[in-house]
């Protein structure tokens, strides 16, 4: 008895010797810089690190989520190429002289943020029960379903888009697609391998537009092959007034931020889909149908004409979205294309068909040869137009817009010069490049 | 830090319910529980892919009735084996078959018309040739829209699809050159805009409905087009078309007088002083101000188009930073306009557009 008398007094005594003091605080950063303004992840790792801001002895701490949290997160000291953080909590052991340590973060699938900054790390003092030593917001930012997007969410979409509206930096995503038509001699984008990777980059360069409006914006994707109310709603993409049968003007409700939307001395959307709001478009390949087209990228690709073409068709009916020279003006151009570039994903995961270097992930490998039916832009190795700023023939005469900016969070993913090559994983490339090129989707798993 | 061996038993307890599959996507995705997902989803597609094969060699079988194999691809948006396409492609153009079968295998297969350039040579000569049953012309016509906005035309048979589109433009089947007039049109082609604008002009003529012809024409509206979309404005055919010219003529800097007309004309319907603001916002918003002073002034307009012009100045000021000190007179005059509505306005709707435009302020 004496002796676990002694033991308990011993313990406690060590306990008090390595309690933290209540002074003590802890300091979170996400992406390794002390601003709030990257605080985004995705499924993806994303680097981060902690340290101890006052001056002691080494603490003990342990990461979770705050159970407030709408958005989760999970939590890794390392992960190996490929994988991403899978632990509800971490231990870190924090030096008494406030040097970082580095850990990595990423968004718990399934538990995506609603709104800016609502996902929550906790410092604990010891253990997941200890004392609250510091805290950091973060937000858990994919790309979601657009019918299932909270009025708040779905309000912020359509606002940033009005900015870049009203503002004029819409307009040269119109001015590169209609260049993009084949009548032009030229195809980087439609009817040739690069089609998914061209679009890749070109929808990610319209959200990072949004997001530096925004930064709680992703591109939420429209499933053509699924009923969606809440997208062809007055509040969201608008509806058409069925009568008289010719008409094609979306009516928006008078709060929808898009009420007055133009473009190319155009006033409103033109889109009739040839569906119900409430109904499913007809003719669209399911997502099964889709991934059913074959598990090596040159049969993936037919993609391109259904379900891509067909939901183009269906969704704009004799409107803008059913033709080429058109279809950017009506802004459900990129929630369609937000849905085919998340097929690809969904196919490359469900098929691990990530690698650069076999052509079941992508075909051709390679630089243009000079000549051939492959058209320039189609080779992996190709740089695309228009980022590439080149203007000679076959490319078209102008290269709107220019190179693809550079982003401080997503360094070199894609590099201002996309090629079909950077846009294979977009979880890691380039390889150890963690962050990725910063988007995922909300039922697309990292691994 | 949990094992996987422990996270597992979790995940397997939690996933016993009815929405197992609803349950793994909302408790998050461990290595192991990402490939249970991708099998489950690889066997989805596996079994989508044995259906489609499946409903495809009931259609192709000619040894069944004509009922039974349309039955079988009911509800099917297209045939996924290639080897299959390349089958229906070929019942496309069989004489033997029925015309029905024929036009839902193009259906069907239409999307590989890019890849078989001896097919699609073959496809283009039966939408040339009036002998072709009039619902697989337009079924073909259908399916070279489709190729063009799918992207997967390829770009040595472009100049043969638009030239055979133009082809049959005119063509004595309503439903072949409405396809062929609107496909050309939303391309931007310059053959398919002179017919349109030619058929506007006579009345005898009338290819397509005129308010159909001018929404055509509105696509890609330019100089060539604006005369005959004037005329529309000032003499429409019917009230739909009136509507869209107006839309239409915003880019026409010449026009902006008659549409600021039309938004000040309280005889006007809603719906074409709407179509005016719209298209004078779209080309010049700094007059928005100016023209739809009236309309704001008007109890009798419809709420629609009193609270777009409310939103589409509150817009330009927004884009302009809200500098007060640049306003014109009509800005505001436009203000005061709207702080009256903010209170007086009979619609409850314009009350509020109105106090959000003075609350942004």
């Amino acid at each position: 008895m004496l002796l676990l008398r002694r033991a308990v007094v011993f313990s406690l005594a060590v306990a008090c010797c390595l309690a933290v003091p209540v002074s003590a605080q802890v300091e979170i950063q996400i992406n390794n810089t002390a601003a709030t303004t990257d605080d985004y992840v995705n499924w993806g790792p994303t680097s981060a690190r902690a340290r101890r801001t006052t001056a002691g002895s080494a603490i003990t701490v342990v990461l979770i989520n705050s159970a407030a949290g709408v958005g989760k997160v999970r939590f890794a000291s390392s992960v190996p190429a490929g994988s991403t953080a899978t632990a509800t909590t971490l231990t870190l052991s924090l030096p008494g002289n406030g040097a970082f340590v580095p850990f990595f973060v990423a968004g718990q699938f399934g538990s995506p943020s609603a709104n800016d900054k609502d996902a929550v790390i906790q410092a604990r003092n010891g253990t997941a029960a200890g004392a609250l030593l510091g805290t950091r917001a973060l937000m858990v930012r994919v790309r979601k379903n657009a019918n299932t997007l909270t009025p708040a969410e779905r309000n912020r979409f359509l606002t940033a888009l009005r900015t870049l509206n009203t503002t004029g930096r819409y307009l040269p995503y119109q001015q590169v697609h209609k260049l993009q038509i084949p009548n032009q001699g030229f195809r980087d984008a439609h009817g040739a391998p690069a089609f998914l990777a061209w679009h890749r980059s070109y929808i990610l360069r319209l959200e990072r537009d949004l997001q530096s409006v925004d930064p709680s914006v992703s591109l939420p994707f429209w499933r053509f092959d699924q009923a969606a109310p809440n997208v062809f709603h007055v509040d969201f993409m608008g509806v058409t007034n069925p009568s008289p049968s010719t008409n094609t003007v979306v009516t928006f409700s008078s709060t929808n931020p898009l009420l007055t939307w133009s473009i190319e001395g155009l006033s409103g959307i033109r889109r009739r889909p040839q569906f119900a709001p409430g109904a499913i478009p007809p003719n669209v390949n399911t997502q099964d149908q889709t991934l059913a087209l074959g598990t090596i990228y040159s049969l993936f690709r037919g993609m391109e004409g259904n379900p891509h073409g067909s939901a183009h068709n269906e969704g704009g009916g004799p409107g803008w979205l059913s033709s080429l020279a058109t279809a950017v003006r009506d802004p459900l151009f990129f929630m369609l294309h937000s849905n085919v570039d998340r097929l690809w994903a969904r196919w490359q995961w469900v098929n691990s068909r990530f690698s650069t270097t076999t052509t079941a992930s992508y075909n051709p490998l390679g630089t243009f040869p000079g000549s051939g039916a492959t058209p320039i832009g189609s080779y992996i190795n190709d740089t695309m137009w228009p980022w590439n700023g080149v203007t000679a023939a076959p490319r078209p005469s102008t290269a709107p817009a220019g190179p693809f900016p550079p982003s401080s969070t997503y360094p070199n993913t894609p590099p201002t010069q996309p090629r079909p090559f950077n846009n294979i994983d977009y979880r890691t490339n380039p390889p150890g490049n963690f962050a990725g090129m910063g988007f995922s989707y909300a039922d697309v798993p990292f691994v | 830090m949990p094992t996987y061996r422990s996270y597992d038993r979790g995940l397997l307890v939690r996933c016993a319910g009815v929405f197992a599959t609803v349950l793994i996507v909302t408790i998050g995705c461990g290595a192991q529980e990402s490939d249970n997902l991708r099998a489950e989803a690889r066997a989805s597609a596996a079994a989508a892919a044995k259906s489609n094969r499946a409903a495809a060699t009931v259609f192709l079988d000619r040894a069944q009735s004509a009922e039974a194999r349309l039955a079988a691809v009911k509800n099917v948006p297209s045939i996924l084996d290639r080897g299959d396409t390349v089958s229906a492609l070929e019942r496309v153009r069989d004489e033997e078959e029925p015309v029905a079968i024929r036009v839902r295998a193009i259906e069907l297969a239409g999307h590989a018309l890019g890849r078989d350039d001896e097919q699609l040579t073959e496809v283009l000569a039966l939408l040339r040739n009036p002998d072709t049953p009039s619902p697989l012309r337009a079924a073909v016509a259908e399916a070279l829209h489709l190729l063009l906005i799918g992207g997967s035309a390829p770009a040595t048979r472009h100049e043969d699809i638009i030239a055979t589109l133009r082809a049959v433009m005119k063509d004595a089947d309503a439903a072949v050159r409405t396809i062929a007039l609107s496909t050309l049109a939303a391309e931007g082609d310059d053959a398919a805009q002179q017919v349109l604008a030619t058929d506007l002009r006579d009345p005898s003529s009338q290819l397509i409905p005129p308010e159909q012809a001018v929404a055509l024409l509105a696509l890609h509206p330019d100089g060539d087009t604006a005369p005959a979309l004037r005329e529309v404005l000032a003499n429409p055919p019917n009230a739909q078309a009136q509507i869209e010219a107006a839309q239409a003529l915003g880019a026409d800097v010449q026009s902006h007088d008659d549409l600021q007309q039309v938004i000040g004309n309280t005889e006007a319907s809603d719906e074409l002083r709407f179509a005016a603001v719209g298209a004078l916002n779209a080309n010049a918003p700094e007059k928005i101000a100016a023209a739809a002073l009236p309309l704001l002034n008007d109890e009798g307009a419809g709420d629609d188009v009193r609270i777009y012009a409310i939103k589409a100045v509150q817009a330009l000021q927004e884009a302009n930073g809200g500098l007060e000190s640049v306003q014109s007179p009509a800005e505001k005059a436009f203000d005061a306009a709207v702080n009256k509505l903010r209170t007086k306005a009979k619609s409850a709707a314009v009350r509020d557009a109105a106090k959000a435009y003075v609350t942004k302020k």
